[in-house]
């Protein structure tokens, strides 16, 4: 459909776009929000655990995990992002994430997909959002513009 | 979402606490030999004629019950060839490892399955494939490698040669690689 | 870009085709213009030719080889000035039109190498005079191309690193100077095949059917949704009342009022959602039944469809051939006629390709060796002009192709003489050698007969050539030799390598299959005909004996064929392989299948008796047999060693014991042995029956020793004490074993004295072979 309605006299690069360029992303919700980060930087989907509350942390820091043996702090996606705060629910998502040597746990909504973008849908972040943004690139989709996010960054006190 | 759900952090000990708690646990619990920091072996175990064999997990590719094939045997084979069965379009022989080795007959359990296998090298330098018979269902588990000790004497010297070790549970791992590679398995009869 | 590069190159392979098309029909119409002496009929060539050459001119130009539409343009100006001026037509003329075809296949393959003919290369291969109006052709003088220009076809050598190889490797090697020319031995069958629209159209019919199947499937699965909707809606429904059930079944005692209602409310519903249920699955059962059915029949079409378009006719291959004879007799100052028959049967273009040749020996053969030169033939009384006729004739599953040829035969001497002196045999083997095996050596690696060495079949590539090409096609070589008058080749070829015949028969409780053609018939014989020779059971299928074996045996199944009564007819298959035959007893036969051969498998990289596995449309896989090896087998077996002919007469046994289970299975062991048997239940009986004279005398009498009124002691007793009787064998079976009793039953004239507990069948019947033979 897409290549259909691209004008014919780029049909080349068009095809090429619709091409998958080689990388998965893990798709999840955060309130009516969709997100994404690569599939390589994430070890493990599980559901929501108990957390042990940490002296001395960032508010959206909801405290650290056990995960086989590693120590990982949770943080809450919603808070990082200003959505309106909620407790943890037994429905919510934990996406542990290595990153830098790291792990980390990140707490969303929900976990939709793992999705392969074509060329054309992924495009970088507009260079305006500042580079301490998390915000790594965007994924066009029919109905909704996913926001790919760099796992590193989240940590990053802006 | 369930109502029941919702407010956790203001409550005491709520059955949800629990769940979570319990979750925790788990996602916390490490594999046995890890745990111990030691390097671990991943192997499909089963048992063969009154043995328990493990291979590693990295040549088994694949393992169904032996009753959803239509197998066939295959005339004047050696007895060490049950036969042979089709996956998917593919032909593979059906080794029976027991008879390889010569230990006693036993008939064919109804929980009977087959590991397809493929590693070693053939004359013509593809991998071998085949598939090996097991009379029970094939476990995954891990061991840790130190806890292999070398095969006792008392195996019989054409089981020893395939052998990389035996666990104190008396776990047979063989070395399939080897196996694979080993000529005598290739049936290459003179008319 | 890309797509235009595309497009050209597609144009390219069908111009490629065509030219092929026309190139061969002007050849052969070339080699029918110096044979036929019609006028009119040459005329009626000429234009033929003359139109040929004109498609090609502008086929040419809508590709943009211009030299070929060059070469193909002087072609039609000459022939159209032949056409126009009233011209005697004389031999050169074919050679002209020879010489223009050499010209434009050396300038495609040029093409096809990247490296085009210059011009001037152009004009060696082919300069015709530019189109006289009224040009005097009549002249002899005209002989535009010389036939020595066909031998001395220069061809560009490849470019180096030529990329994409659309002609076979043997074709851009450079030439040797003494080779026939490069062009020659270009294979005539292309990566691309040319389709019969009507087999298209039987294909697109079926594709039809297969789309409506296809949306049928959208159907299907539309249904199977509803069955799971449902199935969804009774589970929460049942939710609803599980709580209240378990509730109910805890507490045990009779339900509450409500409880009772909910449930009572659930079961009402439950009939009718099960019968729903019902209804659905069955409607889906029926529709995945009908596309089944459907489907079996589509893809059967499609199965055949699709091997037809494999298929091609012989003509392709035999178009090559009256250019190479032509040629290669002139060479030879010979003059040789090649016959081509049965050019239209078809054949899989890989049997066509690999068969290719072998045929191109087997000619060059006849040509060199065969056809004398026309003094020689007329001195031998023969017509000068010498006669090969390649000719191709489908039999059953298979083609038979015949080189014949009407020369001098092969020399046997010449021959053994030829492996002596290679040392292929040894002095003593050589003269021991018959006809058949001095001819099965000619096709030996580097033996050659002829009488000085060709620049062809003499180079020590020979008939090893056809040899190797026929195993690898399954195929089997004949060769009748007529010496003084020709030889004959045979070659039996499978019509298909992708599929292959077998019979299925049962045997010992399993199926397997047994390749068609080794299957020469299948009888079912009457148990009393089978014979023995030397304790081996055999049958006479026309007037020779074959050893018969049991299928299952040889194969080593656990389980042998049941046994039959006498009266039964037993289930045989007689397999052969060349001229070897064996008979082999199942329990069965059950059909005749088309199916595809499979390897073993890696690890089974050769199983005695086995070539294969198949796959039948239930999913059964089935062991193939070899019969090569069965054969192979039973050849190692001593007793199968030479077979004598065995009386035609049944004869006569006669058996006595009072255990009907002992004298049943004596009857069965003699009769399945082939005799004939009566038996009686004790010794009075047979003496009573023995004195009567309403019938011949039987041939040997077997015998219980214990039995009531006369035993077997005085039965033997009587019968060699009367001199009507004296002569007959007598053996005593018994489960006495002890010295006594044998000596007895020797003292009253017993022959042979068996003890049961030893008792197989094979000795009792090399026992009574022994005594009546």
């Amino acid at each position: 459909m897409r290549i259909e309605s691209v004008p014919a006299s780029v049909s080349a690069p068009a095809a090429a776009a619709a091409q998958p360029v080689g990388g998965h992303y893990v798709v999840f919700k955060l309130g009516d929000d969709h997100y994404a980060l690569p599939l390589t930087q994430v070890a493990r989907v599980v559901r929501m655990v108990a957390v042990t509350p940490a002296p001395d942390k960032p508010p959206w820091m909801l405290g650290i995990i056990d995960v086989a043996g590693q120590i990982a702090p949770v943080i809450d996606l919603r808070r990082r992002f200003a959505y309106p705060a909620r407790p943890p629910a037994l429905t919510d998502r934990l996406l542990i994430v290595q990153s830098a040597g790291q792990s980390m746990a990140l707490m969303v909504d929900e976990v939709l997909k793992v999705l392969e973008p074509t060329a054309a849908q992924l495009d970088a972040a507009p260079r305006t959002l500042a580079c301490s943004q998390p915000l790594r690139a965007t994924i066009r989709e029919a109905e909704h513009l996913i926001l790919v996010l760099d796992a590193e960054r989240l940590t990053q006190v802006s | 979402m369930n109502h029941a759900e919702l407010p956790l952090a203001h409550q005491a000990v709520t059955p949800a606490q629990r769940i979570l708690e319990e979750r925790a646990r788990v996602l916390a619990r490490l594999p046995e030999a890890a745990r111990r920091g030691q390097e671990t072996l991943e192997l499909v175990t089963f048992h063969l004629g009154g043995e328990s064999i493990g291979l590693p997990s990295a040549l088994v590719y694949e393992t169904q019950p032996l009753r959803i094939f239509q197998w066939a045997s295959v005339p004047c084979a050696p007895p060490f060839i049950l036969g042979i069965l089709n996956l998917r379009g593919h032909l593979f022989s059906i080794m029976d490892l027991a008879r390889f080795w010569g230990l006693p007959v036993r008939p064919l359990a109804d929980q009977a399955h087959i590991l397809l296998v493929r590693g070693g090298q053939c004359a013509d330098g593809r991998p071998m494939e085949l598939t090996l018979l097991s009379d029970d269902v094939p476990q995954v588990g891990e061991i840790p490698l130190a806890s292999l000790s070398p095969p006792p004497a008392t195996l019989p010297p054409q089981v020893q040669d395939y052998v990389k070790g035996i666990t104190p549970d008396l776990l047979i791992v063989l070395d399939l690689e080897r196996l694979l590679s080993d000529p005598h398995l290739i049936v290459h009869e003179d008319p | 870009m890309a797509r235009a590069e595309a497009m050209r190159r597609e144009l390219m392979a069908i111009f490629q085709t065509e030219l092929d098309e026309h190139l061969s029909h002007l050849s052969q119409e070339a080699l029918a213009l110096e044979q036929d002496g019609d006028p009119v009929q040459r005329l009626e060539r000429i234009n033929t030719v003359f139109r040929a050459a004109h498609s090609l001119k502008g086929a040419a130009r809508a590709v943009n080889l211009n030299d070929i539409s060059q070469l193909a343009h002087r072609l039609e100006d000459t022939l159209g000035a032949i056409r126009k001026g009233d011209l005697t037509l004389r031999p050169e003329h074919a050679d002209l039109i020879l010489a223009a075809v050499d010209a434009i296949k050396a300038a495609m393959e040029g093409h096809l190498n990247g490296s085009p003919l210059t011009e001037a290369q152009l004009e060696t291969l082919f300069s015709a005079p530019p189109a006289p109006p009224a040009a005097p052709v009549s002249s002899p003088a005209v002989a535009h191309a010389p036939p020595v220009a066909v031998s001395k076809v220069e061809v560009p050598p490849p470019a180096p690193l030529v990329s994409i190889p659309p002609v076979p490797t043997e074709a851009t090697a450079p030439p040797q100077a003494d080779e026939a020319p490069t062009v020659l031995r270009q294979t005539g069958v292309q990566d691309t095949v040319r389709v019969a629209t009507a087999k298209l159209d039987g294909l697109m019919d079926a594709l039809g059917e297969l789309l409506v199947v296809r949306m049928r499937t959208d159907r299907v699965v539309e249904q199977a949704q509803t069955v799971e909707q449902q199935m969804r809606d009774w589970q929460k429904k049942w939710r609803r009342v599980r709580p209240g059930y378990q509730r109910w079944q805890k507490r045990g005692g009779p339900p509450s009022e409500t409880e009772w209602a909910v449930m009572a409310d659930f079961f009402a519903r439950h009939e009718s959602d099960l019968n729903a249920l019902h209804f659905e699955l069955s409607a889906l059962r029926a529709q995945l039944t009908q596309d089944r059915n459907h489907l079996q029949l589509v893809t059967d079409d499609l199965q055949n469809g699709i091997r037809s378009t494999r298929m091609l006719p012989m003509t392709t291959l035999f178009n090559q051939f009256p250019r190479m004879v032509r040629d290669l007799a002139r060479e030879r100052g010979k003059d040789i006629l090649l016959q081509l028959d049965g050019g239209d049967t078809e054949i899989d273009r890989q049997v066509l390709e690999l068969s290719k040749d072998p045929l191109t020996h087997l000619l060059r053969n006849a040509v060199d060796h065969g056809i004398e030169t026309p003094s020689q033939r007329t001195a031998f009384g023969k017509p000068p002009q010498g006669l090969i006729r390649l000719s191709a004739e489908p039999r059953g599953n298979h083609l038979v192709i015949e080189v014949a040829d009407d020369g001098r035969g092969i020399d046997l001497d010449a021959v053994r003489r030829a492996a002596l002196h290679r040392g292929l045999v040894g002095v003593q083997e050589a003269a021991a050698l018959d006809e058949e095996a001095i001819l099965n050596l000619i096709f030996h690696a580097g033996l050659s007969t002829a009488p000085q060495v060709s620049d062809l079949s003499g180079r020590g590539v020979g008939l090893d050539v056809v040899r190797a090409n026929l195993e690898q096609l399954r195929g089997l070589a004949q060769i009748v030799n007529r010496p003084g008058q020709g030889v004959t080749f045979s070659l039996l070829l499978p019509l298909t390598l992708a599929t292959s015949q077998v019979l299925l028969v049962e045997t010992g409780g399993q199926t397997v299959a047994l390749p068609a053609t080794n299957v020469e018939r299948i009888l079912r014989i009457p148990a009393q005909r089978i014979g023995q020779v030397d304790g081996q059971p055999v049958i006479h299928v026309e007037g020779r004996p074959l050893p018969l074996l049991s299928l299952a045996r040889l194969l080593r199944w656990p389980v042998l064929e049941a046994p039959v009564a006498s009266e039964d007819r037993l289930p045989v298959v007689v397999v052969s392989v060349l001229d070897k035959r064996l008979a082999l007893r199942v329990d069965d036969f059950l059909a005749t299948q088309e199916v595809v051969i499979k390897p073993l498998g890696r690890q089974l990289q050769r199983v005695r008796n086995v070539a294969g596995v198949t796959l039948l449309g239930d999913g059964r896989l089935i062991p193939v047999l070899n019969v090569a090896d069965l054969i192979k087998a039973i050849q190692h077996e001593p007793a199968a060693a030479p077979l004598l002919v065995a009386a035609t007469e049944p004869r006569r046994i006669v058996v006595a014991d009072d255990s009907i289970t002992t004298r049943t299975l004596e009857k069965n062991i003699l009769e399945n042995a082939g005799y004939e048997v009566r038996a009686f239940a004790d010794g009075q009986e047979v003496w009573d029956w023995l004195r009567r004279d309403d019938h011949r005398l039987p041939d040997a009498i077997v015998s219980d020793i214990n039995m009531p009124r006369m035993d077997g002691f005085a039965l033997a007793a009587a019968v060699k004490s009367d001199p009507r009787f004296s002569q007959l064998p007598v053996v005593l079976v018994t489960s006495l074993d002890s010295p006594e009793d044998r000596l007895q039953g020797m003292e009253a004239g017993a022959d042979a004295y068996m003890v049961k507990s030893l008792f197989d069948q094979r000795e009792l019947l090399a026992v009574i072979d022994q005594l009546t033979g």
